[in-house]
């Protein structure tokens, strides 16, 4: 399996990605984008840990995700969301990559526009995929 | 019905998901990822959450098996499932590269389930790599820590046998401990 974030531009691409988002998204305060098994790839923001631990959380929260959806027979989970009182958090997997963002909006940023905005990046990572 | 929580924890790679899948009677719930540690433990997939089963145990008693992931930067589900645990087992693969410091740091890792006597050690791929042998595994194990006496085994996780003597092992020992600790507190009052 080939392991993204080892691969220097492709981490530099992801950041650019992230900078991307938070520009579109003004309420976005953090986000990182990990291997499926819970390595960085990239971050924005401040994150405890360089984002280590809160990439191994954002594994394990996608693979258990993405359990409860093949126990109930839901199809494909396209993203997983946690509101606070202080906003919301946005996990999706990046289309058919071994990768998850996940992304930390407060509460200036609305639920609808932080998904949507996230998709984009999504669509965005996986575009400049070399063919 | 009585249902208890039991622990499957261990180093990557020592047979923790083959363990729950040939104990288990119900479909498993697994949470896989692909490797990106080839480099480290060959397989394609690892745990990244926990793996879930279920045992009955006569008719009265449901076992529910949790499968800890290996790695150490997943260790906060360590910490959320042990909160729930009557017992652990711990399998180490005799083949890694430090096989007596691992076992001594899961002991460590779980060391609330450790010091009332809820932990049994399996040990795989003795096949592959005979040494250490379960000989220094007790006495690493004694050397290490003030319980002495975790039940210690040889096994194959892929066979149902083997994994169920285990956690029968597991039971009893705890049920001992339990018997022992309200012996103390009765001669005590």
């Amino acid at each position: 399996m080939f392991a993204y974030h080892k691969d220097e531009e492709f981490c530099s691409n992801c950041e650019i990605e992230l900078n991307s988002l938070a520009e579109r998204c003004k309420g976005m305060q953090a986000a990182a984008i990990v291997s499926s098994d819970g390595f960085v790839v990239s971050t924005f923001g401040r994150l405890k840990d360089g984002g280590n631990r809160l990439g191994s959380m954002t594994s394990s929260m996608q693979a258990l995700a993405e359990a409860v959806h093949e126990e109930l027979g839901m199809g494909d989970n396209e993203y997983i969301t946690f509101k606070s009182s202080d906003g919301n958090l946005v996990m999706s997997r990046v289309h058919d990559l071994p990768l998850v963002i996940t992304a930390l909006f407060n509460d200036r940023e609305t639920v609808g526009h932080a998904i949507f905005s996230v998709k984009q990046t999504v669509d965005q990572i996986c575009g400049g995929m070399p063919k | 019905m009585s249902e208890n929580v039991i622990l499957i924890a261990g180093p990557m790679g020592a047979g923790k998901t083959t363990a729950i899948r040939s104990l288990s009677d119900s479909e498993v719930v697994s949470t896989e990822a692909d490797n990106t540690e080839m480099d480290r433990v060959n397989k394609p997939t690892t745990t990244v959450a926990l793996d879930y089963g279920e045992i009955m145990l006569g008719d009265e008693d449901k076992i529910k098996l949790y499968g800890v992931p290996g790695q150490r930067r997943f260790d906060f589900m360590w910490r959320i499932l042990e909160k729930r645990a009557l017992g652990l087992i711990v399998l180490i693969n005799n083949d890694a590269e430090d096989p007596l410091g691992e076992v001594v740091y899961f002991m460590e890792q779980f060391s609330s389930i450790y010091q009332r006597g809820g932990m049994v050690v399996g040990v795989t791929r003795s096949d592959i790599k005979p040494e250490p042998t379960i000989g220094d595994y007790v006495i690493h194990m004694d050397e290490h820590g003030p319980h002495a006496g975790v039940p210690t085994f040889t096994v194959d996780p892929r066979s149902k046998d083997h994994m169920v003597m285990m956690l029968y092992s597991l039971l009893m020992n705890i049920e001992a401990n339990q018997g022992v600790q309200q012996d103390v507190r009765v001669s005590q009052g």
